[in-house]
């Protein structure tokens, strides 16, 4: 059974913190262009990573991520950091449901897919800190780095953003102690382990479906596929699993000798014409 | 039920919008500029979405009213179809709505004003110069009434359908959502038409819907209030024990619903275009019915001939046992 994938991506180290320690990860010290911390929890595989401040470094990493394969498509990518907002609480959490950049004048609407009820912001990612609130709703400077990012590799329907709100018109960023941050990320944990159990079952979901056959590997490895066969062989092997999920291709197909064959007896069995099963 | 819902600054004010805002005073409200913005963009989940569908408010620009393609009729050479709504509560398998659409949030255009000015252009210009009934189809990109609750579409469009009686109506549905129906006086210009499958297809494929049963005895139930109904067995579905099945389904619909309440019969085969069908097929890749025994002709994804011929003549001899010649549509395979 596959394990689902949860891979946290913050600015500070000051708001991974928390989740390091209350995951406890260790730090994966063969990678050294960012920060990267590794464990398990209840059966969810966790991986911590720090980009620094500001979108572009954001996004960057998480290109990263993909091309070192820390992360896959399957996996739950989430954004957690701290935010301004026109008028939310100090400390209060919430998910964005719109990031809107200011850099490029992008909007990004993340599908909200989780049945939670945190409160909900739009969020503005704007190049340095926020005085004035005159928008209403939250004010980070990452958030447009995550969200172009994973529209582009990851699964939107499982990346999220939750900030915590560290400054607001009646608490200045200027006046926040630094030491504050882990504490109210920290005082909001519990709200957030539900989200992560349950994004993590999403991302299993999602891995299982993209899982391939356990014949898959072992028939490439007996002959030559061309990448166009390796994906008409990975669909094959999929019906073959919904026809006949107690029985081993590899018993029935006999010895073909070249891919062609394989592809063409594997086809010859799934095209007789079997009516599909639902039960009553 | 709603937990999000995206508006349209256009049609914020709307007082559909209020109303419906007003229903659920829980929802996060989200503003958009254009519905395509959530709707239309790329790498989006359909099967993720299901799980939590948003609502989407949005006005409808352009041409409300279109033509239905050549085969589509129940009887009439003018077929139209309009969609006040896109993207269904419910989860059939076999839906092409899941191929066509990226998102599975459900689109409501609250302008039906603009609706009922593109009907009446389309009517008064098919009547220009033939008597011969237009029909319009609601249920072409979404159910007519599983969303009821919501769209109010009997209070907003029947009125239009009252007025005009050379404008024929079909709702299709899978719902048994049938109280709106039974609160006003039937329109003898309107067919409630159930989209029928044998029960353990409803069970197994047509996630969400009412039960086969239910159907039928709303059918009935609207049938006695005096609504003309239509049967629609499409797509017909090759498993196990099709025969016998669809057999049964005849059987209890010709018991339950009379046979003078039917307007029409249609059947249908399962089909669909080839790279709709590679949509669905990466969105469920483990699905019994997407991994049946279908085949691509190069345009098309279908059952083998053989069987769509097998269905198609065996299930015909069924309706015809039961429905006179006239009242049966067949799509012809």
């Amino acid at each position: 059974m596959n394990q689902g994938d949860i891979c946290i991506v913050t600015a500070f180290m000051l708001e991974a913190e928390t989740f390091i320690h209350n995951l406890g990860l260790k730090q994966e010290t063969v990678f050294r262009e960012y920060p990267t911390f590794i464990g398990e929890d209840e059966g969810i595989h966790y991986t911590v990573l720090i980009s620094g401040l500001g979108a572009f470094r954001m996004a960057q990493m998480i290109a990263w991520a993909f091309g070192k394969t820390l992360v896959r498509p399957s996996t739950s990518i989430i954004n957690i950091g701290i935010a301004g907002h026109s008028n939310l609480e100090f400390g209060q959490i919430f998910k964005a449901n719109k990031c809107v950049s200011s850099f490029s004048n992008e909007t990004w609407f993340p599908p909200m897919v989780l049945k939670d009820s945190l409160i909900q912001s739009s969020l503005y990612c704007v190049s340095k800190p926020e005085t004035d609130y005159k928008l209403a709703g939250g004010y980070d400077m990452e958030s447009a780095g995550f969200f172009s990012a994973i529209s582009k590799f990851g699964i939107p329907e499982l990346c999220h953003a939750f900030k915590v709100v560290s400054d607001n018109p009646q608490n200045s960023w200027r006046d926040l102690n630094k030491s504050e941050i882990p504490m109210i990320v920290e005082k909001n944990i519990s709200i957030l382990m539900p989200l992560f159990k349950e994004l993590g079952n999403l991302s299993r979901n999602e891995l299982d479906l993209s899982t391939e056959h356990p014949a898959y590997d072992i028939i490439l490895k007996k002959a030559h596929f061309s990448k166009t066969q390796q994906f008409q062989l990975s669909k094959l092997l999929k019906r073959w699993d919904t026809y006949f999920p107690h029985s081993d291709p590899l018993d029935k197909l006999g010895n073909p000798v070249n891919s062609k064959q394989w592809l063409q007896k594997l086809t010859a069995k799934l095209d007789f014409p079997m009516p599909s099963k639902f039960s009553p | 039920m709603i937990e999000q819902i995206y508006i349209e600054d256009s049609v914020r004010e709307h007082p559909t919008t209020l109303r419906v805002c007003n229903q659920f005073p829980k929802a996060s409200i989200v503003s958009i500029g254009r519905y395509g913005e959530v709707f239309n963009r790329s790498n989006q989940n359909f099967r993720l979405q299901k799980k939590k569908s948003a609502l989407i408010l949005a006005e409808k620009q352009n041409e409300t009213v279109l033509p239905t393609p050549s085969n589509y009729t129940i009887g009439g050479s003018k077929n139209y179809y309009f969609s006040h709504m896109l993207n269904c509560l419910y989860d059939c398998r076999y839906c092409f709505l899941q191929g066509m659409f990226r998102s599975a949030n459900y689109v409501f255009f609250v302008n039906d004003e603009d609706f009922k000015k593109g009907l009446q252009s389309v009517l008064d210009q098919e009547s220009a110069n033939s008597e011969e009934p237009v029909y319009f189809f609601s249920g072409y990109d979404c159910d007519s009434l599983a969303l009821e609750k919501i769209t109010q579409f009997t209070i907003h469009y029947f009125p239009f359908f009252r007025e005009n009686k050379n404008a024929m109506l079909e709702l299709r549905t899978k719902s048994s959502n049938i109280r709106p129906l039974l609160s006003v006086p039937p329109l003898p210009n309107a067919i409630i038409a159930f989209t029928m499958s044998p029960e353990p297809i409803a069970k197994e494929v047509e996630h969400k819907s009412a039960s086969t049963l239910r159907r039928i005895q709303s059918a009935k139930k609207l049938a006695h209030a005096g609504w003309r109904i239509g049967l629609r067995l499409d797509p017909l579905i090759y498993h196990e024990n099709w025969k016998e099945n669809y057999s049964l389904l005849l059987d209890q619909l010709s018991k339950e619903i009379p046979e003078e309440s039917i307007h029409s019969v249609t059947m249908g085969p399962m089909r669909f275009p080839k790279a709709m069908f590679h949509r669905i097929q990466e969105l469920y890749p483990k699905d019994p019915l997407i991994s049946g025994p279908l085949h691509s002709d190069g345009k098309n994804v279908s059952y083998e001939k053989s069987i769509e011929m097998e269905m198609h003549a065996y299930c015909k001899e069924l309706l015809s046992n039961y429905y006179s010649e006239n009242r049966l549509f067949c799509y012809e395979v």
